[in-house]
């Protein structure tokens, strides 16, 4: 019998529907620093964050039968699930919002790209340097624009509120930063 | 008329669409794999944007959280399903997962014997305790009655593996006054109280507070506990808090329609 950590995404998500604790050790072991990450990057709360990475784990229990690797990793999944609660946490108003002030600090992580502050785990499974560098490299209003709904669970009409700018524009702004960044899917797919 | 999302697949990804327009979207990704694939992508594109957040390692209590939130309901999904086993339809994988609970026979057998033998045991222990005060025990017969009129019993892990007490929700049948019961509380400072919470998602509703004291107390909560999927307890200052302000000392997952 093969350890846990040697099981592909869809052999760990089996075993951890049938109530195997190693199975759920491993998913952690492999996805909790980065599901904390952008959990507490969206909320800025460490207790609010970690409510929201430990309802997404059992989340991810729950809905385990739903997990098809065809279209996407599991990685992918656990972060849309942590990134739509945290959305839901935002909306329901018990956090407030990344505002303009912090994108400033996430440009500034953006623009030190691969130095020694970086999650290993992150770097590793992301290609960070590569992502990074094709982030800093997107023009500054789509790089905010890209940052400010991301991270902060904006729509489309409060992004356009909030840097006065016209909605098409904004939508024509996110549109364009995914094309840039689309390239990097496969490079990020090759290393997970 | 074309449903297909090509133009919308980043406003999907992003969850940028009003709810109404996310369901209708979502109910067409249920039936277009294409759809479904493009939308994967742009998640997958946005989450690279993750390598672009400021560093921050979560704590290590974190990875018991999660571990003990996933091990007490596994054992309450368990226990549920030995207590009132019944016909169920579920998708491939979950019947994986009901065929490895129910069978064979004699397993199912052993736990329902085990939970039975459980419950009774506790009852005991319960009744053993609550000698002393006559309201105490009039609640505990209350608990007692509950579970034998079909309600269920959700027992909630603590954060810190090291705490002994015991706390278990009974839930009656639709959720309507459930009642906590707990054993040897983990004392607070002055003043301070356990606040019991209700979660939907992530949203917390106050279901009531209590002062712990030795032995066994019952609190009957606030609050009907169908719909709710989470139930959790902090350490809050006199009166409770709007909003849970302290880190969480024990919860469970709770089932649907509870």
């Amino acid at each position: 019998m093969r350890e846990v950590g040697q099981l592909s995404d869809e052999e760990l998500i089996r075993d951890l529907g049938v109530g195997n604790a190693d199975a759920m050790g491993e998913l952690y072991a492999r996805h909790g620093r980065p599901a904390y990450l952008l959990a507490y990057t969206m909320l800025r709360d460490e207790g609010v964050a970690e409510d929201v990475v430990q309802d997404s784990f059992l989340a991810v229990w729950r809905k385990a039968e739903q997990f098809d690797a065809g279209y996407g990793s599991l990685r992918t999944w656990l972060l849309s699930i942590v990134r739509n609660r945290a959305i839901d946490v935002i909306r329901s108003g018990r956090r407030q919002r990344l505002d303009l002030p912090l994108l400033d600090e996430l440009e500034e992580t953006a623009a030190a790209g691969g130095r020694a502050n970086v999650s290993e785990q992150v770097e590793r499974a992301f290609s960070r340097k590569a992502v990074a560098d094709a982030v800093a490299g997107l023009p500054e209003d789509q790089r905010r624009t890209v940052q400010l709904i991301y991270f902060g669970g904006y729509t489309y009409e409060e992004a356009a509120r909030l840097t006065n700018t016209p909605l098409g524009t904004v939508k024509s702004r996110l549109r364009a930063a995914f094309q840039k960044l689309r390239p990097l899917l496969a490079e990020e797919r090759q290393s997970a | 008329m074309n449903d297909h999302l090509d133009e919308r697949a980043d406003e999907v990804a992003l969850r940028l669409l009003p709810a109404d327009e996310m369901g209708r979207a979502e109910a067409h990704m249920a039936r277009c794999e294409a759809c479904r694939t493009l939308v994967g992508e742009y998640e997958s594109i946005a989450h690279l944007l993750l390598a672009t957040a400021p560093e921050v390692e979560p704590r290590a209590c974190l990875e018991e959280r999660v571990m003990a939130a996933y091990t007490a309901a596994v054992e309450q999904e368990r226990l549920d399903l030995a207590r009132a086993p019944r016909p169920v339809v579920a998708s491939p994988a979950r019947r994986t997962w009901l065929r490895g609970v129910l069978a064979p026979a004699p397993v199912l057998a052993a736990v329902l014997v085990l939970a039975v033998a459980g419950l009774v045991a506790w009852g005991l222990a319960l009744n053993n305790r609550v000698s002393e005060r006559d309201d105490t025990i009039a609640r505990q017969q209350v608990v007692l009655e509950t579970l034998a009129a079909g309600g269920s019993l959700v027992r909630l892990a603590p954060a810190d593996p090291e705490v002994s007490a015991e706390m278990a929700l009974v839930l009656p049948t639709g959720g309507v006054s459930p009642t906590l019961v707990v054993r040897d509380a983990p004392p607070l400072p002055d003043g301070r109280v356990y606040q019991v919470w209700l979660l939907r998602g992530s949203t917390p509703v106050s279901a009531g507070v209590f002062t712990p004291t030795e032995g066994v107390q019952s609190v009957p909560l606030e609050v009907n506990a169908s719909g709710y999927d989470t139930v959790a307890l902090t350490d809050e200052p006199p009166g409770g808090s709007p909003a849970p302000t302290g880190q969480i000392a024990f919860s469970a997952a709770l089932q649907p329609g509870s």
